[in-house]
Order: C-alpha cells, then sequence, then structure tokens
C-alpha cells in the first residue's frame, strides 16, 4: 500500500514538478542549490534533490529557462536560471488548465456534479 | 593525502557521472558538475567541518545516482542502453552474410533498418554498397567466369572456346577491385559509427 501510494505521488510529481520550477523562477533568477531548496520545503516535491539537475538542463534544452553565469563573492561563479518568453507563455498555458483540471477532480472528489 | 570525505564525494561524482552516459555528453558533464556544486552548498549549510556521517547525509539527500541517471534519461527521452548484439551481426550479415545465398544479406539489411544505432544516411550507404556484401564479387566471378564463354566441338573434333561479350580486362577489373573493397569500406564505416555512437550515448 505504501508502495501503491508512492508511484502515485512520483507520477503526479512528474508532471508537474517542471512547472512548479518555472514557476519559482516567474520573478526572480535562482541558482540550482537556491531551487531545490525552495521545491525541498514543499512536502512530497521533491525526493532525491539531484533529479532537480537533468530537469533544469531539459528545461534549458527546450528553451524554457535560460542560464547565465554570476560572479559570487564566496566561491566560484554560479549558473543561475531565469524564464525565457517562451517558458513565461508555457507556465501560463500551465497555470490555466491546472486550475481547470484541479477544478474537475475537486468537483468529482466531493461526489457532486 | 585527501581527507575520506572528500575522497567519498569524487567517487559519487564518478559514480553519477557513468550512470549519465548514455546522456548527450554536454548535458552530462552539466549536471555532473551542478551536483558537484550542489554538494558544495550543502556542506556550506554544516555548522562544522564535515565528517563521514555528514557525506553519508548529504550523499543520500542528492540520491541515488542510477536514480538520477533512470530520471534523465527520462527527462531526455533515451532508452537505457544496452550494448545490442544485433548491431554488430548486422554488419557482419551485411559483409559476409551473402554467402549463405542471399538469406544472410538480407537479414543483415533488416538488422540495419532496424537499428536505432545508424542514422538514415549511413543504413542507405550500408544497404547500397553493395548489396551482397563479399558474396556479390564471389558469385560473379563464378557465374560469368563460365557464362561467357562456350566451349564448341567441330566437327574435325577440335574444341574451341569463344568467350564472347565480356568487358574490356582493366574495367573488369576496376569492378572487382570496387565489389571486394566497396562492402569492406562499409563494414569498416559502419563500425565505426557504430563504436562512435556508443561512446557518446
Amino acid at each position: 500500500m505504501v508502495q501503491a501510494q508512492d508511484r502515485l505521488v512520483a507520477q503526479m510529481r512528474r508532471g508537474t514538478l517542471e512547472y512548479c520550477v518555472l514557476a519559482l523562477l516567474r520573478d526572480t533568477r535562482r541558482y540550482g542549490f537556491d531551487l531545490v531548496r525552495a521545491l525541498s520545503s514543499v512536502d512530497g516535491m521533491v525526493t532525491s534533490e539531484g533529479t532537480i539537475y537533468p530537469l533544469l538542463t531539459r528545461l534549458r534544452k527546450d528553451g524554457l529557462v535560460k542560464s547565465s553565469w554570476v560572479e559570487s563573492s564566496s566561491g566560484p561563479p554560479r549558473r543561475y536560471y531565469s524564464l525565457t518568453s517562451k517558458g513565461e507563455r508555457a507556465l501560463t498555458t500551465f497555470a490555466t488548465e491546472w486550475a481547470r483540471f484541479r477544478d474537475a477532480v475537486d468537483q468529482l472528489m466531493a461526489g457532486t456534479s | 593525502m585527501r581527507s575520506s570525505p572528500e575522497r567519498n564525494v569524487d567517487s559519487y561524482l564518478h559514480d553519477l557521472s557513468r550512470a549519465l552516459r548514455d546522456l548527450p555528453p554536454k548535458r552530462r558533464r552539466e549536471i555532473v558538475s551542478e551536483i558537484q556544486e550542489h554538494i558544495a552548498d550543502m556542506f556550506e549549510e554544516l555548522p562544522g567541518d564535515a565528517d563521514d556521517a555528514d557525506v553519508v547525509d548529504v550523499l543520500e539527500r542528492v540520491g541515488d545516482p542510477e536514480d538520477i541517471a533512470a530520471d534523465a534519461r527520462e527527462r531526455f527521452g533515451i532508452q537505457r542502453w544496452r550494448p545490442s548484439w544485433s548491431d554488430p551481426l548486422a554488419i557482419v550479415l551485411l559483409l559476409i552474410g551473402g554467402f549463405l545465398w542471399l538469406i544472410g544479406w538480407i537479414a543483415g539489411v533488416v538488422l540495419l533498418w532496424f537499428s536505432d544505432v545508424w542514422t538514415t544516411r549511413d543504413k542507405i550507404i550500408g544497404t547500397l554498397f553493395v548489396p551482397g556484401g563479399l558474396a556479390a564479387p564471389f558469385f560473379l566471378l563464378l557465374f560469368a567466369g563460365t557464362a561467357s564463354c562456350i566451349e564448341t566441338t567441330m566437327p574435325d573434333g577440335t574444341v574451341t572456346s569463344s568467350c564472347s561479350g565480356g568487358l574490356p580486362v582493366a574495367l573488369a577489373w576496376a569492378i572487382l577491385i570496387f565489389l571486394v573493397a566497396a562492402p569492406i569500406g562499409t563494414a569498416v564505416y559502419l563500425g565505426r559509427r557504430l563504436r562512435q555512437a556508443r561512446r557518446e550515448g
């Protein structure tokens, strides 16, 4: 049962995680560690922190985020991520669809129609 | 002498890089270097110097390299690389499969086209150069050698053989050399492309 529950959460996370990353970048640029920390603070979003990096690389490849190197006062320069206009559009589309989808599910879960 | 926490992180990164080997090399380097930075940041947040238990804890939070790699593969739509026996077999069959009549060569073509290692261009080259592989010049010699000469027994008992048709000797040699060299060249080419694809993943 626990396993089935884990799988369920994993599936839901898989479909939404990349948009959560985009949402975190909406108003502010962040570097990897910062993003992971923000995601980890929400229960159930990140199980192993390392999996965020393939996702970021993928988003960059797809042109949804861009990255730039920023000098840091402590240690080597960091790769900061920010949204591209394509990323903003994808996020807007998701937000609309998500609200519709969530409402539909909520309605069914509540047992009224 | 480096401390053991550092060695553990190095060996973790090594495992990670190996687990990610079927990703495009550039993406793989990015991911590894960012996870390396991530680990460094995690150590920064520790109150004191990292001891072995901290390292275990940090690496556990980062995650199992195989899990990260599985996730990455899914993100990039990459199937796990399985060293397939069918790819080398395709090359061998294209080269000498023609000697099993035509069936061996045809099987080679089928394996070639079903493989996801070669590009369409590679596959066209593999098919066109040369149908039948090395068997083509072999059978050509065998049949051409007998068919083009007609032996006639004259009424007086002498036998004359007249070889008709035929190509100028130089041209015939050129074609023969081409028919031998082309399949070998193609096999070498396909083999190189296979190695390349395996390295890059």
